[in-house]
């Protein structure tokens, strides 16, 4: 085994979920999830000699990861779509306010999973960081804006979401 | 209404020893990709190194002398036209077979948009090699149709070049309004959501 394929075999091994849980919020289906998670894996393999440890392999992994999923929107582009369920961890703090009850809970998280669908491609891409827990700092360094902006979108974005499922709350 | 609930069976993804077997294969198959490659661009440069000895043998060294002079300032033309075309087409297949996803999104998305956009500059870059290869082929039929006189023969054949021109860069714009136009719309699109 050469040093190319070791090195991508334990970059696999030590990412696996987190590559899924990415090809799980951005992919529609389980059909396209598995599509995604083999384009990241051939990409990773192609950008294997350009790591040369500046960013840190989490980093590097999910600039892979976001750009492959919005290469794979870009060719059948209206089918990216970001899904989160129950489990998903993070999901409570994009909700306007906890939840006891399980059926509420569930039909806020439907809410929110329509009203972050209708985002545009990049705030959903954020979110999906967002979601997965990565600092500001992260998330600047992915999508390649300055951390106040970066701070400044995902704010915007929150806002906008929290008004939208607010409009809901009233309409039910 | 009922929300989703991720079930880990229902994904798309294998299990633990199929992940293994999976992985395998991949690495098998992308191995082969690098090879087949590699041998592709070596294959293409000495079919490059070839064509440039052969014919400059042929067409500006043979000894032979029916060749007359405008006969090999003809052969240099299109020689020098074929090694800025070898030249051009390197640089393009590197520039599509080396995407690099591990930049930035922004810079990703930049890349992208340069590299699918349709430009003039481009066209700047191709226009040594088609002024060559008209200079060669007028170079060597000027002294082919000696009934006409050399203006007409000029225009003659200029008449027949520059419409093969104009359609084979109609052609291919067409094939880039079809392939690569919505690619590259798409990439400035993103990037101006991801600049607002």
């Amino acid at each position: 085994m050469d040093n190319k394929e070791e090195k991508f075999r334990k970059i696999i091994s030590e990412n696996k979920d987190r590559l899924k849980r990415i090809c799980r919020y951005f992919a529609p289906s389980a059909e396209d999830q598995k599509d995604m998670y083999q384009e990241i894996l051939i990409n990773i393999w192609k950008s294997l000699e350009s790591f040369r440890g500046e960013a840190s392999i989490g980093t590097w992994i999910y600039r892979i990861a976001v750009n492959t999923s919005l290469d794979f929107a870009g060719k059948s582009y209206k089918q990216m779509k970001l899904n989160i369920d129950i489990e998903t961890p993070n999901v409570k703090n994009l909700l306007i306010e906890e939840e006891d009850n399980h059926l509420l809970k569930e039909q806020q998280i439907q809410d929110l999973k329509i009203h972050l669908n209708n985002l545009g491609i990049i705030d959903k891409a954020i979110m999906g960081l967002v979601l997965d827990d990565l600092s500001t700092r992260e998330i600047a360094e992915i999508i390649g804006i300055t951390e106040s902006n970066a701070r400044v979108k995902i704010h915007r974005i929150k806002e906008t979401l929290k008004e939208r499922m607010k409009g809901d709350t009233y309409e039910n | 209404m009922k929300t989703e609930m991720h079930n880990p069976a229902s994904d798309g993804f294998a299990s633990e020893n199929d992940n293994f077997n999976n992985l395998n294969a991949l690495v098998i198959r992308l191995r082969k990709e690098d090879d087949s490659l590699a041998k592709k661009m070596r294959n293409l440069k000495w079919l490059y190194i070839v064509m440039i000895i052969v014919y400059s043998g042929l067409m500006i060294l043979n000894p032979d002398p029916d060749l007359k002079l405008h006969d090999r300032i003809s052969g240099f033309c299109y020689v020098s036209a074929f090694i800025i075309f070898a030249v051009l087409f390197k640089h393009k297949i590197r520039d599509f077979s080396k995407v690099d996803y591990s930049v930035s999104s922004l810079e990703m998305l930049a890349r992208a948009a340069h590299r699918y956009r349709f430009s003039l500059s481009q066209f700047f870059f191709v226009l040594p090699s088609i002024l060559l290869i008209d200079a060669g082929f007028s170079i060597s039929l000027f002294h082919r149709l000696t009934s006409l006189s050399p203006l007409n023969r000029i225009l003659i054949l200029q008449a027949f070049y520059i419409p093969l021109i104009l359609v084979s860069g109609f052609i291919g714009y067409l094939i880039w309004r079809r392939k690569h136009k919505p690619l590259y719309e798409n990439a400035k699109e993103l990037l101006k959501e991801l600049k607002e």
